[in-house]
């Protein structure tokens, strides 16, 4: 398996079906994914870590819970998590539709392992990249935060690539001199070099 | 009814895959003792998906306890009625020629309906790509002796001679998404009424399905 897939470790099947859901926990493990199942709704978004990154493989009908309904739930929550549904033979206009609302995709009821895989390996490397995103994002976050108020807002106006004098004169009274040492303090604290790359920070990292 | 049926067994269809696959998986690995429980998961799903399909031939027995007299015109009214919006959807009409003074047939009306039902749905299916023109399907019924045949006509690409001997074998479809079942249960309900389901190509393009029951 690719490393990168690999370091993926929330992997979820949610089915209310015992057969089914133990038949793809079987299947995944054979190709060495370590995964958790779950048998409805209520039991995943009770005890599974819906606030990381991962893949959860839903079915759409479930019993008291329906997957559009966790589906609905995880995104209320922000979850970063990947979803793939299951779909029974007459559901694939449900299906089509949680994926315009921003689901990964679908496999129909019964799937070949080929495309069950390939669609998953997939999902794998987009919960990988917000994953990282993630980590890139929380990074600069620790960086951003070890910033004083005031340094905080001269970086906005620098990022804008006012000059100090400007600044100075936004911010009243300030010296332009302490403007100086605030923005060399900005870059050095974010290792930056320039107002671009910290525009580009501010931007990137919704800030 | 085909559709619950389709639901149902779905899930053990997909265990039976799954499982396939894990133990394709685990028999590369030489992992003997995963891949014989595998196998064994295998079956008992072949089993419950085979139980589900004798639970409906079952069901089929059951409800022909309750035979009834039937109009044959009334059943394929009924019939043409639940598809009016897929004919349309389709583009295709239906020409019916039944005659008033045909008898009835004994039998079990709801079951009866599943069946024309089905043969006028694959007629419809199988006229996709016939010219718009061209898309009539022909329903008519004759007595012939102590026996009524209905006949179901289309004028799609007609059967070749590969898929004619698998047209009742469960599983086996044509279409993208089939089950396979269709026809299967068709039969399995014409036989249980002490009747027929054949099938032959038409002269012209097509295929016609007749369904054999007794008269009243």
């Amino acid at each position: 398996m690719n490393p990168e897939l690999a370091s993926v470790k929330n992997l979820y099947v949610v089915d209310d079906d015992e057969a089914v859901r133990r038949s793809l926990g079987l299947l995944l493990l054979s190709r060495g994914h370590a995964v958790q199942v779950f048998a409805s709704g209520e039991a995943f978004l009770g005890s599974a870590d819906v606030q990381n990154p991962g893949c959860v493989i839903l079915d759409l009908r479930l019993g008291d819970m329906s997957g559009l309904q966790v589906f609905d739930t995880l995104r209320a929550q922000e979850s970063p998590l990947v979803v793939l549904f299951l779909s029974g033979h007459g559901d694939i206009p449900v299906a089509v539709e949680a994926v315009q609302k921003g689901a990964f995709g679908w496999l129909e009821k019964p799937c070949n392992d080929a495309h069950l895989l390939g669609t998953l390996a997939k999902a794998l490397g987009m919960a990988a990249h917000i994953a990282t995103q993630l980590r890139s994002r929380q990074a600069a976050l620790a960086l951003w935060s070890r910033l004083t108020p005031r340094e905080m807002q001269v970086a906005r106006l620098v990022a804008q690539g006012l000059p100090n004098k400007r600044i100075a004169l936004d911010l009243a009274p300030l010296e332009l001199r302490t403007v100086e040492a605030h923005r060399a303090h900005v870059f050095a604290k974010l290792n930056l070099s320039n107002s671009h790359e910290l525009d580009r920070f501010l931007r990137e990292h919704k800030v | 009814m085909a559709l619950t049926l389709a639901h149902e067994l779905n899930q053990p269809l997909t265990a039976l895959t799954n499982f396939a696959s894990a133990a394709k998986a685990f028999a590369t690995q030489g992992n003997q003792p995963m891949l014989v429980s595998s196998l064994d998961e295998t079956m008992t799903q072949a089993q419950r998906s085979a139980e589900i399909v004798g639970r409906i031939r079952g069901f089929v027995r059951q409800r022909t306890a309750g035979v009834q007299d039937c109009l044959v015109a009334p059943l394929v009214t009924t019939v043409l009625t639940l598809l009016q919006g897929e004919m349309r959807a389709r583009q295709a009409r239906a020409a019916v020629r039944i005659p008033e003074s045909l008898g009835s047939v004994r039998g079990d009306r709801v079951l009866l309906e599943q069946v024309i039902l089905n043969l006028v749905l694959n007629g419809l299916q199988a006229m996709d790509e016939t010219p718009v023109e061209g898309r009539v399907l022909e329903i008519d019924a004759a007595a012939c002796g102590a026996r009524v045949h209905i006949h179901v006509a289309d004028r799609g690409p007609g059967i070749d001679d590969t898929t004619a001997d698998q047209v009742f074998t469960p599983f086996f479809t044509t279409k993208t998404g089939g089950l396979g079942l269709g026809l299967n249960i068709c039969r399995t309900i014409a036989e249980s009424h002490r009747g027929n389901l054949t099938f032959a190509n038409r002269p012209g393009g097509g295929a016609v399905f007749t369904l054999d029951l007794e008269c009243s």
